[in-house]
This record gives C-alpha cells, structure tokens and sequence, in this order.
C-alpha cells in the first residue's frame, strides 16, 4: 500500500546530521506504554466485581499477554528485523491500542473472553513485538554506548508501570464518582471507559516513536567513535552471527540460562515484596510495618527497578558486560544470603538490600542487548534478543512458583515470620550461582558460525570495515 | 561523518519528542515518591 510506503526500511534511513538523540525517546515512547503490562493491578479488583469472577480469572489476562510477549518477540523477531523499526514499531502499536479497544468492548458488554483475546492474545502480541522493536536499531546508533541506549529505552518498560499506576486511578475517578481508591473498585463502565483511554493516548504516543525513528545509513558512525577500540576488546566482536546460527551457539544457550537465573531471582522477591516485608518484621502475629507502609515499598521497588535498568546498563559500557553479570549475580548471591540472615534487623536494612537486588534484576534486563551485540554482531542482534526473552517467560513461571512453594509449606499467610523465607532464600542463591558460573563460561563465539562476507545486511556488512 | 549540519527544526523536534517522554517519566516519579513517603515516617 503506498500509504503506508513510510513505514519500509528504505525509506527510514537517516539522513545525514540526523541527530542521534531522537532515536532513545522513539524508543522510549513505546516502551512507556507497553510498560503499562505490569500496572494490571490497578483495575484488577474492579474487573473481579464487574464480571463476577476470582482473582485467579482476572489474572490470566496478563498471563495471557506475558506469554504472547515471549511467543511474538522469539517468533517475530527475524520479521522485525526485516522490515525495520518503524514498520516494526506501527504494528506494534496497532496491536497494543487494539487490543485495549477490544477489551473495552469486552468489559462494556460483559464478555470476558474478550478482554482475554484483546487486551491478553492481541495485546500481548503489540507488547513483544513493541519490546524487541528499537532495540538493533539504539546499538546501531550507539556503537560506542550500547549499554546508555538500550539502558534508556528499557527504562522506559519499567517507567510504564510507573506512570500507568497513578494515570489509571486519576481516570477511573474521574469516569467513575464512587471510585474508592483503597479497594480499586470502579464500575465496569470506568474500566471500560479508561481502557479506551489508554488505547487512544497510547496509540498516539506510539506513533512519536514511529515518526522519530530511522535507521543510520550503512558506514554511519558517531563523531569521534573509533571502531578499532572496540575491535581490540576480546569479548566484543566485528563478526556478526544470523539468529538461526545462533540458537546453534553455546553462548546463546549460556546467556539465556544467566538471564533465566538473574530474572527467577528478582521476580520471587517482586512477585511477594508487601507481604514479604510485612512478615519480615511481624512479633507476636502482630508485623509492625503497615499495609500502607507495604504498598510503598512496592513503589520504592519499582523506581529501583527502573534505575537500575539505566544506571548499571550504562555502567557496562566502561566495565564490560560479562563482569557486570558477575556483579549482578555474585553481589547478587552476598545480598540474598544477608537478607536470609539479617534482613529482619531493621527495616532499612532489610529495604535497602531489596532496592538493590531489584536494581540488578532490572539491569539484567537492559544489558543484555549489548552483551547480545558484542557477541554476536549488529546483524540480527533484534531477533537473537526476541529469542532469549523466552527466559524471561520461563522465569516468570519458575521464579514465583519457587518462592509461593516454600511458603505455602511454611504456614499461611498472614502468619509468616522471616525464618520462613530462608529456604526460599537459599534456593534462590543456588539459582544464582547456577548464572554465575554460567557468565563465567560465556567466550566469544567460534568462528564457524560467523557469516561470511556478503551475507549480512549492509549496515553490518560496512561495520566489518 | 556525523558532523553535517543538523536539518532545520531539529532542535524543536529533538525537545518536543524529549517532553513528550519525559514529563510522564517525571510525573510518575513524583507521584511514587509521594506515595512511598509513608516507609519513612513522611
């Protein structure tokens, strides 16, 4: 279609004195309104009470839209690599907005199947194909701080919840005068009403990033980067690796189990941080830290989340993937065994330990783009990233089924004290020291799985030079 | 390379899009913070 002859490939290289700093915000406007995925809570009781249904119901529409992020990012990577960020980025878009369209349907008229199919199967395709979208694109425009490009726009993931959380409660009050903001609970016409909301706004904000968004032309490099520097490193290569090829790679392999490991850990003390700080500090049946105190500490954990995905992928620009995986996960094990065995001294003891854990989950997140790139090259660095998102599905699935197993044979909840959390704990180290000593084995890839010369993309091709 | 003169309005389009993102990203920084005031006696 002509119409939309825009959005190919061709036409989306920049021209020269493009600046490169439009690239992170087209990136970071669509990773906000993704990042809205981890704000379901917020309209989670609302849509128990208007279709009459568990919590347990509710909640397979977010799983729903977790496992098409992992399903569309591993299978439509190869495509998104193809066509292109902004082709890419406008499909994205239209399944993200479409799937809240949907879904409000769904909610206004009763049909909860819908919201599944919308906001959960159409929307979770928008959310991996979203994901992956600016991610070749930033390390393409930012050869020489990989880490600050990809830490910026994942970020932004981490920020959509951040965002999404208060917007959503402002405009269910407003759709609704008997909204009660401590219990969540807004009529299905609210709910409705914001989900068509969210589809329009986050539809055009989307499309900031569709405009802004082009590729360098091939042989674009940044004003004083000089790629030999790079070439000297040993652990970053100027080969470049298909996605096929890669999957074939021990380094691949290795990598996803790092990310597996480093995202199983985070996500069990995400997954439980109110009332894990609650049982921490509970005497006598009684905790001492409140439930609004609880809820805050959620929210401090999100903002951790969020720098943390900045700062250490930025950090990894100077000190090197692979040794900032070894502080993730080695820093990672001495902070999880001392939360085992002190985290109950104090609460600030206990938040501050948290913090920085989170902040390493969520830096693990936003590294490991770069160090995809560094050991595989720019070729298809886009769809080897939507294929290793898989271990983030797997672990969204082990991590929290790890930690609510060892409490579940502990006591119930509510009665929970700090000793109940050390098996969990403990474990939780062990799986660390599994992506430790699996960071540790990571080396750059064999040369036969190298493409030769020619059968790249020109980007990749004039980056060999 | 990558020092040819910026095209025209560039530096408009380079705020617009930089405030498009960030006041959100602040705006929910704000509203967290004032909500995480509660864990420290606030």
């Amino acid at each position: 279609m002509a119409a939309l002859s825009f959005l190919d490939r061709e036409h989306t290289v920049a021209k020269p004195g493009y600046s490169r700093w439009l690239i992170p915000p087209a990136a970071l406007a669509i990773h906000l309104c993704i990042g809205q995925a981890y704000a379901t809570s917020v309209y989670k009781n609302a849509l128990v009470a208007h279709f009459d249904t568990s919590l347990t119901a509710i909640g397979i529409i977010f799983s729903i839209a977790i496992v098409m992020l992992g399903v569309s990012a591993a299978v439509m990577g190869t495509w998104v690599e193809r066509v292109g960020p902004r082709a890419a980025m406008f499909t994205a878009a239209c399944f993200w907005a479409s799937g809240f369209l949907i879904g409000a349907l769904g909610i206004a008229t009763g049909q909860l199947w819908l919201v599944y199919l919308g906001y959960g199967f159409v929307g979770g395709i928008g959310l991996g194909i979203g994901y992956i979208s600016p991610v070749s694109t930033l390390i393409k425009w930012f050869p020489d701080r990989p880490g600050l490009a990809t830490g910026m726009a994942i970020m932004g993931f981490g920020g959509g919840a951040l965002v999404a959380s208060p917007l959503s409660r402002q405009l269910m009050s407003l759709y609704d005068p008997n909204y009660d903001a401590a219990t969540g609970r807004a009529s299905g016409g609210a709910v409705a009403a914001l989900f068509l909301t969210l589809g329009i706004v986050y539809f055009l904000v989307m499309m900031l990033g569709v405009f802004n968004v082009k590729v360098p032309a091939p042989g674009w490099r940044p004003a004083g980067f000089d790629p030999a520097k790079l070439r000297a490193k040993p652990m970053i290569t100027r080969a470049n690796v298909s996605a096929a090829n890669a999957l074939r790679t021990p380094q691949f392999w290795l990598l996803w189990t790092v990310l597996f490991c480093n995202v199983t850990a985070g996500i069990g003390i995400l997954e439980q941080a109110s009332p894990m700080i609650q049982d921490f500090f509970r005497e006598g049946g009684t905790s001492t830290v409140a439930a609004t105190a609880a809820t805050a500490f959620v929210g401090l954990l999100s903002i951790f989340n969020m720098a943390g995905r900045f700062a250490w992928s930025s950090t990894s620009d100077f000190i090197g993937r692979k040794p900032t995986y070894v502080m993730y996960l080695g820093v990672g094990i001495v902070l999880y065994v001392l939360l085992a065995v002190a985290g109950n001294s104090s609460t600030a003891v206990f938040v501050l330990l948290a913090a920085v854990i989170i902040s390493f989950y969520g830096g693990g997140f936003s590294t490991v783009p770069a160090y995809l790139r560094d050991l595989f090259g720019t070729y298809q660095v886009g769809a080897i990233h939507g294929r290793l998102l898989t271990a983030w599905s797997a672990a969204g699935i082990a991590g929290p089924l790890i930690i609510n197993g060892f409490l579940d044979a502990r006591g119930e909840p509510g009665e929970l004290v700090a000793a109940d959390y050390r098996p969990a704990l403990f474990t939780m180290v062990g799986v660390l020291a599994v992506g430790f000593v699996a960071n540790l084995l990571i080396r750059p890839v064999a040369e036969r799985f190298h493409e030769t010369e020619g059968h790249t993309d020109a980007f990749a091709e004039a980056g060999k030079r | 390379m990558g020092q040819t003169p910026a095209p025209t309005g560039q530096t408009a389009r380079l705020v617009i899009s930089w405030l498009v993102v960030g006041i959100p990203l602040i705006y929910a920084l704000y509203q967290t913070i004032r909500s995480i005031l509660p864990l420290f006696g606030g």
